[in-house]
Parts: structure tokens; sequence; C-alpha cells
């Protein structure tokens, strides 16, 4: 671990000021701490960002916001989540433990780097290594992608939250060099094809102050397929849920996680769905088409059977709301 | 009698309150640091290794690479873990071999300074892929026979109205103990004063006596508490030896404690094993053949069998039995016992078949295993020394509610989640060591049990001292033990579930030994505990010592002993998210006589989790074209949860084994594990009608829709 420089921020325009190359910030450190223990992560400097606070969750006219160092308990209990975004209480709850719940923040949920076990144990990887090459194609793929980002990178993205979030049409709040903007979930994570090994589209000084979540919404629901009962990250989950009048179905969200490098939002699947009775066998074939695309690593291909069942699961007017 | 009373763990509050002092937390004035830098690459040759940069992080005092520390290998010795001894010359024999030792006077900076050398290796190819290279299996003379044939499967076969093939298949698994090895090495006056989390601190003198040429009283071998082992800790292996080569070459005390990584590659793990089954029985379940095939994951480093098919030539009462077992010596780093090896693997095999089988004769799956009770060995055609398995059988299934197991595959589900029931015979062969032990009475009144035994986790701490306190008619409040120190009186590892029932008895001959003595001092027979401290202060005795050693004599020689167990489990298969759940446990078990029933019973659950981890969860997946393991911590290489952990239940069959150990005890610690893997597959099939031959069950092979 190399000797770096820690700075606490008093505010945003000084973390935003004191972020250059080189620089990263520091929120819970859950991600960040282990990082550099592993030799992931190589600052020379470090922003504490907790001084901000930043981690409200307020009421508005059009929805809720969220701040973005939010801790991802205080949200899972909050009630207006629980009233309005409950796959999102329900995703966080099923996110890594309590310990970790109660630490880590939003943000840096968001921004987590991928799970790969070549990306964390030191095998070649282009995330860590630029240039060393994705072991994922002759090596072990239970955990990878169904539509990776690329041939540089077949790695999923582990958030939990963020695809609920996906489903939930969840906006992101970025101040950065040039003022404040506002991202999608897709735009916060790169475009398919890129071949950088970073999370996100963030650039050094980009700070996610705080998440958007519209009024009206579906609430919907989240599953989580893993290995484990708890504590693991998921194969596939669902986030999503739908709303049927006489049996029809005229409005559907749903979003995937565990198939790609960001939560993928299934706008075939929904426009398949909306404006048809419903059936488990609509929804099948509707979560297929979105999936068509795919062409699966040999390693991933019973992503596609987990992937119908666990958005079969959100997807079923007669479960659980 | 304390014998039997369910006393609570006398280390427990140590433990729990962080004041048991492990190896790494030993103060140790002037102690260099060392970190391993490891290969990368299965199989080439270093070419070069660049200090310059690594040399320029403060505190670094010394970097040793291949052939710089004095030692050459290999090493041929019954108590290293592997012959091969990686930094004495410039081939890599597997992913993860040491190749350099960074020391420093802080471990930052020899985790810096070891992350920033630079060496080159000339790979060379490689063959580590187990699956594609069972054709060059082969087999190797090793402590038990890897052949045995009684009968003729052939005659058996012909005489067989149903026939069951097929081919079961386990992971490679490593133990991932809590505490990562760690060892401190201090050369001094031409000795060695060591401290190592090991399970054997005896093994360790040898092999080191034997290394480094020094005569065993010049070693002297420690090892305090020990955080875990399940076997990784029962050898010698080359990050010990070098830590003494290197604080022999600094003239400093060395500490290496090896960071998680290196415990995938550095001491061992179990082997993946492939098993070929046939059974060949008459309609009313009796066996007429058992031909059992096994092939274990090996490596080049040297050669390590799993004895896959132990188990299946004591099992069952059948008249044809052939058994093999091979091994394909891989670049891989080397395997070596786990928690339950041998039987462990090897009865996941027997015992789906046998499910497999049971299936195919639409007969009660406790009741094919009753028709076939073995009576004596079918192979060597001894007697047991004790047996209660069919009590096991019994008390299991009632305990379970075995009767309410409907036959017919994915017969109910409520709530569209589907239920099944499964089991399966354990039995693990009895291990027994020569043991020596000292128990000393203060004029106080307190005493103290001393002996080179360890506590990793099993209860030792416990027991030994209740053995003594039940000879010498004391509460156990007033014994201490001593453990892990090669200046105490000699005991074998560790392992093989071995300890209570050799170290035990030597234990309570020296105790037996005191009190008759303190009879005889105070001249009568019938001494009372409280009458001791004025028999020694009559004879001006600051204490009395004796010592007991027990050793399995010939005659008994003449028994099969093993520990044997029913297990029951319950698995949820639910539609949309159809991950096995396992939901409840039950193991039934006979081992002898029962010592204490609360860690007895600890052991067991603790091993039937153990047991539910091979069933769903634990792989350590070899990526065969970089030949390493791909999980290399805790966060990919993954164990049970509690939330994976149903109720899990132990009942122990009421029984006294005359010939396995005086007091009457055969080994408890890893007959839990076995049998668990398969009764999780066998209720698998009962709750979904998809047949399971390989573990760990993943989800993937449940899906078809
Ligand atoms: C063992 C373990 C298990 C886990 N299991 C799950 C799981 O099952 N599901 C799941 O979804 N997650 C899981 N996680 C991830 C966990 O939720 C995140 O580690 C946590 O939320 C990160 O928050 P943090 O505040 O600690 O981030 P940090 O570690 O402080 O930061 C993480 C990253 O975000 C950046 N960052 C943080 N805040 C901001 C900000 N406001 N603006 C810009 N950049 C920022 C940092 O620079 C860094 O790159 C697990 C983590 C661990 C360690």
């Amino acid at each position: 671990m190399k000797i770096f420089d820690y700075r606490a921020a008093n505010s945003v325009a000084e973390a935003i000021a004191a972020a250059g190359p080189g620089s990263a910030f520091l929120a819970a450190g859950t991600e960040v701490v282990p990082a550099l223990r592993d030799g992931l992560l190589h600052p020379d400097r470090l922003i504490d960002l907790l001084p901000l606070g930043l981690d409200g969750i307020e009421r508005r006219d059009d929805g809720l916001r969220l701040g973005g160092l939010a801790r991802l308990s205080d949200i899972a209990s909050h009630p207006e989540v629980l009233a309005s975004a409950p796959a999102l209480a329900s995703a966080i709850e099923q996110s890594g433990t309590a310990a970790i719940r109660s630490m880590g923040t939003l943000a840096g949920n968001l921004l987590q780097q991928v799970r790969c076990p070549y990306y964390r144990g030191a095998a070649p990887c282009n995330r860590r290594a630029p240039g060393s090459g994705c072991s994922v194609a002759r090596g072990d793929q239970r955990h990878a992608a169904l539509m990776p980002l690329s041939f540089h990178c077949a790695a999923v993205h582990p958030s939990d939250p963020a695809v609920a979030l996906a489903s939930l049409d969840a906006t992101i709040v970025v101040e950065g060099r040039a003022g404040r903007r506002t991202l999608s979930l897709d735009q916060l994570y790169p475009a398919a094809g890129a071949v950088l090994g970073v999370p996100s589209v963030l650039e050094s000084g980009d700070l996610i102050i705080a998440l958007d979540l519209p009024a009206g919404r579906l609430p919907g629901r989240y599953a989580k397929i893993r290995d484990r009962s708890s504590f693991d990250f998921a194969l596939v989950s669902a986030a999503g849920g739908l709303r049927l009048e006489g049996g029809v179905v005229v409005e559907a969200a749903l979003a995937l996680g565990g198939i790609a490098w960001k939560p993928w939002r299934c706008r075939r699947a929904e426009a398949m769905l909306v404006g048809r009775p419903w059936s488990a066998d609509l929804v099948r074939q509707a979560v297929a088409a979105e999936l068509s695309g795919a062409t699966p690593l040999e390693g991933t291909r019973f992503k596609v059977e987990l992937a119908i069942r666990a958005a079969a699961t959100v997807l079923d007017p007669g479960g659980p709301s | 009698m304390t014998i039997g009373a369910p006393l609570p763990r006398q280390d427990a509050a140590v433990k729990v309150t962080g004041a048991a002092q492990y190896v790494g937390d030993l103060e140790v004035p002037g102690a260099l640091e060392g970190v391993f830098v490891v290969s990368a690459v299965a199989a080439g040759r270093i070419r070069s290794i660049d200090r310059a940069d690594a040399l320029t992080v403060p505190g670094v005092v010394s970097i040793f690479g291949p052939g710089q520390l004095g030692v050459t290998g290999p090493i041929e010795h019954w108590a290293a873990g592997q012959a091969s001894m990686p930094m004495t010359d410039a081939e890599i024999r597997y992913e993860g071999q040491p190749v350099a030792l960074v020391l420093a006077t802080t471990g930052i900076a020899a985790r810096e300074a070891a992350a920033r050398l630079v060496v080159t290796i000339d790979p060379l190819p490689h063959q580590s892929s187990f699956a594609a290279s069972l054709d060059l299996g082969i087999e190797i003379k090793d402590w038990a026979p890897t052949s045995t044939a009684v009968g003729s499967v052939a005659d058996g076969l012909a005489a067989a109205e149903v026939t069951i093939t097929a081919r079961y298949r386990t992971a490679d698994r490593h133990h991932v103990a809590l505490e990562p090895s760690a060892v401190v090495a201090r050369w001094v006056d031409g000795g060695i004063d060591l401290w190592t989390s090991t399970q054997w601190v005896f093994g360790v003198r040898a092999a080191m006596a034997q290394m480094f040429s020094l005569p065993p009283d010049k070693v002297r071998v420690r090892s305090g508490y020990v955080g875990g082992g399940f076997g990784a800790k029962g050898s010698t292996w080359p990050h010990e030896f070098l830590a003494v080569a290197a604080s022999r070459a600094v003239a400093a005390p060395v500490r290496i404690v090896l960071p998680r990584s290196q415990t995938f590659t550095l001491h061992g793990y179990q082997p993946a094993t492939v098993q070929e089954l046939t059974l060949g029985a008459r309609n009313d379940g009796t066996l007429t053949a058992i031909r059992h095939e096994s092939w274990n994951a090996a490596s080049v480093a040297d050669d390590y069998v799993e004895h896959g098919s132990l188990g299946s030539r004591t099992m069952y009462a059948c008249p044809n039995i052939e058994t093999r077992d091979r091994i394909v010596r891989l670049n891989r780093p080397q395997p070596t016992f786990m928690r339950a090896p041998h039987e462990g693997p090897g009865m996941v095999g027997l015992e789906i078949a046998m499910d497999e089988l049971a299936d195919r004769l639409d007969m009660d799956p406790v009741e094919l295993r009753i028709r076939n009770y073995a009576r004596h060995d079918p192979t060597s055609g001894k007697p047991f020394s004790s047996k209660a398995l069919d009590q096991c059988y019994r008390l299991g299934a009632e305990r379970f509610g075995w009767a309410r197991r409907s036959p017919v595959p994915a017969a109910w589900g409520p709530g569209g989640v589907r239920i099944g029931m499964g089991m399966a015979s354990a039995l693990m062969s009895t291990f027994r060591f020569g043991a020596s032990a000292r128990v000393t009475l203060e004029r106080d009144g307190s005493t103290l049990v001393e002996t080179g035994a360890h506590e990793i986790g099993t209860g030792v701490r416990t027991i030994l001292p209740q053995i003594a306190a039940d000879a010498l008619g004391l509460p156990i409040e007033r014994v201490r033990v001593s453990l892990g120190d090669t200046t105490l009186p000699e005991a074998g590892g560790t392992f093989g579930s071995a300890t209570t029932l050799s170290v035990g008895s030597a234990v309570r001959i020296a105790a037996v030994k005191l009190k008759e003595r303190l009879e005889t001092l105070a001249g009568e027979p019938g001494l009372e505990p409280r009458e001791y401290a004025e028999v020694l202060a009559l004879h001006r005795l600051e204490r009395v010592s004796e010592e007991g050693t027990w050793a399995p004599t010939r005659e008994e020689g003449a028994y099969a002993m093993n520990a044997y167990g029913a297990v029951f489990v319950e698995v949820a298969v639910a539609p949309h998210d159809p991950v096995p759940r396992v939901t409840r446990c039950v193991g039934a078990f006979s081992v002898g006589r029962i010592i204490n029933p609360r860690t007895a019973r600890s052991q067991v659950i603790g091993g039937m989790i153990w047991g539910l981890g091979q069933a769903l969860l634990e792989d350590s997946r070899l990526d065969p074209a970089l030949g390493r393991f791909v999980a290399k911590g805790f966060g990919s290489y993954q164990i049970p949860v509690n939330a994976d952990v149903p109720a899990v239940d132990a009942i122990f069959a009421d029984e006294f084994d005359p010939h396995a150990s005086p007091i009457g005890a055969r080994g408890v610690g890893e007959i839990g594990t076995i049998g668990v893997g398969a009764a999780v597959a066998n209720a698998v099939f009962n709750a979904t009608g998809v047949r399971v031959r390989d573990l760990p069950i993943r989800v993937e092979s449940l899906l078809q829709p």
C-alpha cells in the first residue's frame, strides 16, 4: 500500500477542488479500504466525504430525494421508501450484511467495482491491468455476464439497489467541475463496447449529491437468486412490477441484475407486456425476447432461465406486493 | 462421574473475549516480518528477480530468491506436507508457489516491497485440468492399499437382477481456517525455537530435525491456540521450513503470517474426485456386487491419495467388492487431508448410488441399507470392535420423521415449493495414535494435565481435564491443561478424530496411576479427594506427578474399527428460486462412549454444517487455462452462513467400544461431515426428480422448466 494524502472535505466545493488525477473519494470505505489493501486502488489522495452530510431522505413535490451519502440501512427502513419504493428497500435488505448496510452509502454502492474473482484475485484482467486479457473467456464463467460490456470485460455490476433504482426511473444528481447535471442510471454506467475498466462514467471531481425517485412509479418488488441464503451477490436478480386493468397489463417496469455491467432495464419486455392480458407465459416470452440479443458464454447460459424465473417473481400479480 | 457430563468449553471465555493468543499475536522483540512472493503461472522457470524497486521501501531488510536460503529440497519425511521445497531451485511446479521471501521490520513494508519485486518467469506448458486428464490416473503405494478385491464383481453382476452404474464428482475444497497459518521462527544456539499454528508439534519437530540435520532435542515447537486447522495444519509445510531457514540466514526471529490468498496454495486442500460406482443387487435388495473406482487430482509437488473407495470396502455386506483409487499428477498445489478425508468425498458416490438402487428397486432407502447391514468387515473379514449403526438408522429415522417421506419424487408441493427427504449412511475409519501425558497434583489441590496435543477448536482443553478430573474425583475447575509444546509428553497430531481416544486414554492412565500413588503414600485404598493435600503435606511433597502412555495393541488389530452414522436431510426447492435450501438435518452417530455430550454434539453438528458446505457451496474452481484456483478469499470461496444452516440435530447411540480405547471412545470429530453431501443430493432427487451426481449441487442442475 503506498503512502497517500488524506483530506476531509468540509464543503462540496472543497471536495471537488481537492480532486484531481490520482485522487479518490472516500465515503464509508467499505469498498475503498479493502481495495487499498488488495492493491486494486493506488490513490495519491483520499478525500473524505462523510463530513459533508448529504445523507438526508426527503419528500419533495415530484418524488423522494435520497442523499448520495445516505446509509443503505437508513434508506431501507425509511417509511417513505417503504411506502413508495419497496423494491429498493427489499434490494437493500438483501445486500451484504447488516454491518455493511449500516456503514455503506448509496453512492458508494452504485460505484462499487465488479466482484469478478479474476479482477479481485490478481489474475489477468483488463479492468485491473489493461491489456492483460479477460480471463473469463477461457475460464470460470459462472458469475460472468450474459451481456458483457465488450470482449474486454465480462463482469457484472454487483449492486442490488442499482437494479431497483433502474426499475424506478431514478436519476442521479452529480456536481462536478462544470456544475450540476442529472444522469439516468443508464447514463451513469459506460456504454456497451467500452474498453475502460471503470465502474462508471464519472470523472475525477464528480460527486454524487443525491438520487431522485420520481413520484408515481410502480412500487415494485425485488427478487434475488443467489447461492447462499444471505451475504451473497446475485447470480441473477429482478426488480419491477406491473399494474393490471381487467387482467390486461397497463403498466410494467422490469430491470435485471447479475446479467450485465449495469442494471439492465428491460424496455423491450415492458413493451411486450403492456396492452396484453397477463399470463405467466407472456412474462416468460417477454423476458426471453429481452434477452434474445445475448450471446451467452457457455458458463452463463443458465442465467437466461434464471432471469426468467426472477422476473416471473416480481411480475406475478398474485404474488406478495 | 465427570465423564459423560455436558461440561462447557473451558476455553470459551478466552476465545470469545479475544484473550486467547495465537501465533500472529505473539510479541516477539526484534522479529522481522516475512512475506512470500508467489508464482502467477503453473509451470515455468524463474529467469530473473529485480530487487531494485523493492529495496527502496523503507524497512526492508532482505530479499531472498531461489537457492539463497541455504536449504535444498526435496524433503522426504512423513510429517512434511509435500516433498517439493519451493525456493530451492528455479523451477515452477504450481501456481502460488513461493519464488521469493521479503523480510522487513514491519508487515506493511514487507507487503509493499513484495508487491514491487519484479520476478520474471518463463512459462512452460502445464497440465492442471483434472477433468481432462483422468486417463493419466495411476496407482501408487500409500499408507492404505489403493486397490482391494474380494470375490468377483463379474460373478456378482451376473447374479444381479438390477445394476446401477454412474459417475459421481466432488469438488476441490479448501480448509479456509479462520486463522491463516502463521509461524514465528527463531534460530538460537544452533537450534530452533518455533511457534507455529500447527495440529502436530511433534510432527513439525521431527521434520525440522531432518531438514536442518539437528537432533530433535535441539528443536522446540509450540502451537498455542490454533484457530482452526481441519487438516491444513496437520503436516509441516514449506512456509514453516523457509521461515526457519530465513531466521538462520538473518540471525533474527522471523514471523510469517500467510495472507488469505496464499492459504489457498501453500498448505493443501481436498482434491476433486471422480468416482465410478457399479452396484449389483437382487430384487429383494441384497447386494451382489460393489465396484468403486475413484480418481483424485494430485500434484507434481508430491503424491496424495484421496482414498475415495475406502468406505465401500467396509460399508455393506457383499460377497463381491472391488475398489481402486488412482491419482492424477498435475501442475497444481499439493492437496492434503481435509476434515473427513477419504470417506468424506468417497461416501458421496456410494451413498448416492445406494439411493439410485433403492429408487430402482422401489424400496425404502433405509430398508435397503438395513438389508445389507455388515456384521463384520466384508473385505478384511474382521469383526467390528463395536458398531451400533442399526440403532442410528432407527433413532435417526424416528427423530427425523422419515416415515412421512413420500417415495415418489416431487410428490408434495405446498405453495409450489417442493419438499424432499433424503438419507445416507456415514462411515469413517478410526485412527489411533500412541500418546503420553503427565498429570501433576499440587499441594493446594490444583491439578495440571500436560501433553503435546493441541486445541484446534475441537474441545481438547475441556475433554482432557474432564478425563483427569473423573479419574481423580476432582471438579474440573481444579484441573488445568498445558498443550502444544514439544517439551511436554509426546502425543500424536490432533487429526483423524483420534485425540480424545488416544490422548484421553493416556491422560486416564496417568491420572489413575497418580491416584494409586497417592493411595500408596497414604497407605490406604479408597482415598477421598479432600485428603490429597493432607497426604502431600504428610510426606512433605509439593506435588506428585505421573506419566501415562497409551498405544494401540496388536490384539486390537484383529478388529475393524470405524465411526458410523445415519444422516437425514430435508430440502426445499422453490419454483421461482430453485436454489436448494436445506430445511432440516438430523444425524445419528455410533462413535463409542461419549465423554462429553456437549462438546461431542458441537463437533458433529459443526461437521454436519461442514457437510452442507460440501453439498451446496464449497467449490474451489481451478481455471485450467491459467492453472490456478480462481477464488482466493472468502469473497469468492463460499462456505455456509448462518442463514444457510437450518435446525441441525444430532443424537448418539448408547455404546462403549471395549477395543478402540480404554475409555470406550472412538472418534467423534469428523464423522458428522460424512453422509451429508449424499443425503442432500438424495433429498433433492426426492423433491424434484432430478438426480444430481456432482457436488456441490448448483441451481443450474435444477433449471429444466
Ligand atoms: C463483503 C461485502 C458484501 C457486499 N454485498 C453486497 C450485496 O450483496 N449487494 C450490493 O448491492 N452491495 C454489496 N456490497 C457493496 C456495499 O453495498 C458497498 O461496499 C457500499 O455501499 C459502499 O459504500 P461506501 O460508503 O462504503 O463506499 P466507499 O467504499 O467509501 O466508496 C466506494 C466508491 O464510491 C466512490 N464514492 C463514494 N461516495 C461517492 C460520492 N458521493 N460521489 C462520487 N463517488 C463516491 C468512492 O470513490 C469509491 O470509488 C458489499 C460489500 C462488501 C464489502
